[in-house]
């Protein structure tokens, strides 16, 4: 009995470490790579002969990579406190409340999430140029406090996973609708939030095309630019290293933040013991 | 909404909930409200204008009618593009959802180790394409890792990206790397199924497989669809994959070579936004959209029948 | 009574699109502003600042261009100038055109764009102002004048240019007996003839030249060494049966790939070549010894080569004549130039900043120094060329090309990329044998009719 548990065991672990090793290759490829010594960078070799850690410092001192992450935190942070604030509400809504049109209105939700950014972005640009908000972060970060359809979307449908019973108790013992939400809806659904701020948190971190498009200032800028600049420079040195160094810079933070997210939401929630 | 029996107290109380209810879904709805009329709307009527007309940036409109439309009816590009792209969701979809489905099952509890496991598996989708393209042609080029896999057991590997019936399949395993973020959903997902349900279903002598379709899938199905859905959507409209790995792109030219058979819906529509075609890059959205649409509604209109939801209302 | 939340939702959207598509940006058509008939005196200006867009993003190409700017605020002290950096130049200046928030001055290479630019009404030709301040345009290299002009007018002063040339690797032909690379269309096709080595199991090891790899990104350049054209000086005519050069062109390079079959084999090599940016190159490694690449690729056998190949140089490919000539032909592919948007708000101060900062030559012959672009002011031009020859002599034949009497530039029309896109695939179907020579004439026909039709619509009657 005890063979046979073992077997599984060691069987699960390899399927597990085989299947990860695999993801984890981009990962593992580019590390390599950013601490390679320039010589070598330029042929293909995979593992380097020493390890430069000095291409961190260098690409630090190149770019103001200190405030360009400075300036990305701001923005996400602000764009993760608004979807938090503004999606919760609206899936709530869509989930938990019957109300006349719900579903026509909800289509039109989804609606919204099926036209191509690109056919939009110019009519937004003159919205936002008509509000006076160019050259400025509030067009990377006010529409988040405003409820984005696929944060609705996929909130609405955690809420839908929820016990009803816990819920309609709540509401029999005459609470309103807005402190159920808050009071039992909430902590019962905070995998689905965290993942919605991970979500949120991940796309501002990467994008380009918005402080691209709406940042002037030089000291205003994110690392997604930052990172396109310094690569650009780069590529005409061939200094693939430092772009994987970037790259690496980029990265880890997200990986960071995935890695205390989910062990949060999936063993904070057991420990609270509010499932089951 | 009255019983005509009901007294008169009954129904005017009846009329101030209904009332109250009202405010209350208004009032949540309002973040979602002001952000559609500020700033969805007038972009989304703006480009349905400009699908009937030609539009150039920087100059007026002019009004064309349908001729967009018809123009994209008579184009044999589209109706290939169209077909790589549904390959593409068909094959690509069910794979990207079992696998990431199957891993979050696996590392759902919270067991030494699989953090790191989770972790792992989430890192190709945060890596930036610069990063993976170059080591997905590292790995895959002739010469490389897999090809040499290939010779161990006798056989010569395929020219991936470069052989027509190669290239799709290629790109839905690219595809299927990234797919931390529908595992990361599904974890969040699987972690809300209360226990006592397990626990019951251990009772009634269920084994493993027959809790996962009885208990695991019927709980997840919401979460389920949105995957499919927004998995939908992203192979629909977007381009990026196809667009690094196609060889008629990566020189500049949307050809979608090899063969055209990485030629994508999206690429088309790029071609018209590069020569600042709006009308007809604006109806080439539309139209998608329209797909999109009926798909969607038959998705939602079927997903009755298999989509469970936990709480009140329906899903 | 009852106040239905979706009808009242409703009711409030009807309005709110009503007013927003009336109030919508530039649907009336903005009348272009007239140039004033006299320059006003450096005195009489107000301190101005100019918001400048330019392409250039990175650290250092930003350092080295900002002596330029220094010495036209030097030169002009009432003028400043903002350098903003757009990555993606394109997306911000159709985005800004449209809104109307257009910056005061632009640089970047919207070579390929000069059709959609006039077509949009999004910068303004400049003749007038050159006319009126004696621009000379003879201070610019001929081809670095056609790249900005379309439909009759200037519509940008030119910053750099760039031109390919073919690289050959001497190791490689002395292998072969060859002495010198080919100059003319049947030397070229002989030594890639000769070049090709195979093993004995049919293995592909070395080719001699193809046009590209497969991915048909020669097809548009090679149709313009036959002499091929795609649309007429004012962009409305698509003229790719104007003479039979695009059939030359295709069957030319059809020929290559024909000496290389089976399909198969030659796909495998292409797979296993190395990686572009690294000691396994292509062209470093002798794999394929002759190369058409722009003039970048000078610098990649001294950075990644590490001494090999020993022997290589860089010769003109061959013109509409057969010959290779750099004074007789050459192509500026693409180019950098400076513009003023129509809506700037001064354009006559864009115009003084403009112009100095296109005739800065030793200025700019110091940032491309740096940046390695080739200057399209003529006495940048010579500064540069003492600099960079003596580092890398191979550069020599590119600075020739761009200075060639008789350069050629592709021509534009709003619908180029759909153009170039259907051309290089009807170049690749004919390669592949999905279309028969004979009926190549009627393809092509076919082809401009079609694409004459979707002009016609773009343009329709404007």
């Amino acid at each position: 009995m005890r063979a046979r548990r073992t077997l599984l065991l060691i069987g699960r672990h390899s399927v597990l470490i085989g299947l990860s090793a695999m993801f984890a290759a981009p990962f593992i490829f580019m590390l390599l790579q950013s601490v390679m010594p320039l010589d070598q960078a330029k042929t293909t070799a995979l593992w380097p002969d020493h390890f430069e850690w000095s291409n961190y410092s260098t690409v630090f001192d190149r770019i103001p990579l200190g405030t360009y992450i400075l300036n990305t935190l701001k923005v996400c942070a602000l764009t993760l406190i608004g979807t938090v604030l503004s999606c919760v509400p609206v899936a709530y809504a869509f989930s938990h409340l019957r109300w006349k049109g719900r579903n026509v209105v909800f289509v039109v939700v989804l609606s919204t999430m099926m036209l191509p950014f690109q056919v939009l972005f110019v009519s937004q640009y003159q919205i936002f140029s008509t509000l006076g908000w160019l050259n400025s972060i509030l067009p990377l970060t006010v529409p988040a406090f405003f409820a984005d359809a696929f944060a609705i979307f996929l909130l609405r449908q955690f809420f839908l996973t929820l016990p009803s019973e816990t819920i309609d108790a709540a509401r029999v013992d005459g609470a309103s609708e807005l402190s159920v939400l808050a009071r039992v809806v909430v902590p019962m659904a905070r995998p689905g939030i965290m993942a919605i701020a991970i979500f949120q948190f991940l796309f501002s971190w990467g994008d380009f095309f918005g402080p691209n498009i709406y940042l002037q200032d030089e000291r205003s800028l994110t690392l997604a630019v930052g990172l396109v600049r310094f690569n650009s420079d780069v590529a005409r040195v061939g200094e693939s290293n430092l772009t994987m160094a970037a790259s690496v810079v980029f990265v880890l933070p997200l990986l960071v933040v995935f890695f205390f997210a989910q062990k949060v939401f999936i063993e904070g929630v057991t420990l609270t013991g509010s499932k089951g | 909404m009255t019983d005509a029996g009901d007294p008169p107290e009954r129904t005017a109380a009846r009329r101030v909930a209904a009332r109250k209810r009202r405010l209350t879904v208004l009032l949540l709805l309002s973040p979602w409200l002001i952000g559609f009329f500020v700033f969805t709307l007038y972009p989304i009527v703006n480009s349905m204008y400009w699908s009937f007309t030609v539009k150039r940036y920087g100059v007026p409109a002019r009004w064309v009618g349908l001729k967009n439309y018809e123009q994209l009816l008579g184009n044999d590009d589209l109706g290939k593009a169209l077909k790589n792209t549904v390959y593409l969701a068909v094959f690509g979809l069910p794979i990207r959802i079992g696998i990431s489905l199957l891993a979050a099952s696996m590392l759902a509890r919270p067991r030494r180790g699989n953090g790191a496991y989770r972790l792992l598996f989430y890192v190709p989708s945060v890596v930036p394409a610069v990063a993976s393209g170059a080591l997905f042609f590292f790995l895959l080029k002739g010469g490389g890792p897999v090809a040499s896999l290939f010779h161990l057991f006798g056989a010569e590997s395929p020219v991936w990206f470069a052989d027509p019936a190669w290239a799709k399949p290629a790109l839905i395993m690219v595809g299927t790397w990234a797919l931390g973020d529908a595992m990361l959903i599904f974890l969040a997902g699987l972690v809300d199924i209360p226990r006592s349900l397990y626990e019951a279903a251990d009772l009634d002598g269920a084994g493993r497989w027959s809790k996962f379709r009885h208990v695991t899938l019927p709980m997840i199905s919401p979460v389920t669809f949105f995957v499919l859905l927004t998995g939908l959507i992203g192979v629909l409209q977007s381009f990026d994959q196809a667009y690094v790995f196609s060889q008629g792109v990566r020189k500049g030219r949307l050809t979608g070579e090899p063969d055209g058979s990485l030629l994508t819906y999206a690429m088309l529509q790029l071609r018209q936004f590069q020569d600042g075609r709006i009308g007809l890059a604006s109806a080439m959205a539309w139209v998608l959209f329209l797909l999109t649409f009926a798909i969607t509604m038959v998705l939602l209109a079927s997903r009755r029948r298999w989509v469970h939801a936990a709480s009140e209302g329906s899903g | 009574m009852t106040s239905h939340p979706v009808r009242s939702i409703a009711a409030i959207a009807v309005v709110a699109t009503l007013v927003a598509t009336s109030c919508g940006g530039s649907e009336k058509a903005d009348p272009v502003p007239q140039v004033s008939k006299t320059t006003v005196a450096a005195e009489n200006r107000p301190p101005t600042t100019l918001t400048f867009w330019s392409s250039f993003g990175d650290t250092d190409t930003v350092a080295a261009f900002k002596p330029i700017i220094d010495r036209c605020q030097a030169d002009n002290p009432w003028l400043t100038i903002d350098y903003v950096a757009k990555d993606d130049l394109q997306a911000a200046v159709s985005a800004a055109t449209e809104s109307g928030d257009v910056p005061d001055l632009i640089q970047g290479d919207f070579s390929s764009g000069l059709a959609a630019l006039q077509a949009g009404k999004i910068v303004l030709p400049l003749d007038e102002f050159a006319d009126r301040d004696g621009l000379d345009w003879s201070d610019f290299t001929p081809g670095a004048e056609k790249l900005v002009e379309f439909d009759g007018k200037h519509w940008g002063l030119p910053l750099s240019v760039d031109t390919a040339a073919l690289f050959y690797n001497q190791d490689a032909l002395d292998e072969v007996g060859i002495n010198s690379p080919p100059t003319t269309f049947e030397e070229l096709t002989t030594a890639a003839n000769k070049l090709i080595k195979r093993k004995p199991d049919g293995t592909i090891e070395r080719i001699g030249w193809v046009p590209d790899v497969g991915d048909g990104s020669f097809v548009m350049a090679s149709g313009l060494l036959f002499g091929g054209s795609t649309f007429s000086d004012d962009g409305k005519k698509v003229t790719l049966t104007k003479n039979d050069a695009w059939k030359r062109s295709f069957i030319w390079q059809k020929a290559f790939y024909d000496a290389l079959q089976p399909q198969d084999r030659l796909t495998r090599f292409f797979d296993s070549l190395g990686s572009y940016d690294s000691s396994e190159n292509f062209f470093i490694t002798g794999q394929v010894p002759l190369y058409l690449e722009a003039s970048y690729f000078v610098t990649w056998p001294k950075r990644f080569g590490a001494g090999k190949p020993e022997r290589w140089g860089v010769t003109p490919m061959p013109g509409p004549d057969g010959v290779a000539d750099a004074a007789k032909f050459s192509i500026i592919a693409s180019g950098n130039f400076f513009m003023i948007p129509t809506k700037a708000t001064d354009p006559e101060a864009s115009w003084v900043a403009a112009k100095c900062m296109a005739t800065a030559s030793r200025e700019i012959a110091d940032f491309q120094i740096v940046n390695g672009n080739i200057p399209a002011n003529v006495d940048a031009l010579d500064a540069f060329e003492q600099a960079e020859v003596a580092v890398t002599p191979a550069f020599k034949t590119f600075i020739d090309l761009a200075r060639s009497p008789n350069a050629v530039v592709p021509s534009n029309g709003v619908i180029v990329n759909a153009l170039t896109d259907e051309v290089t695939q009807l170049a690749l179907d004919f390669r592949k044998g999905k279309i028969e020579e004979s009926k190549l004439d009627q393809a092509l026909a076919d082809l401009e009719s079609r694409l004459q039709d979707d002009l016609d619509t773009e343009l329709g009657g404007q």
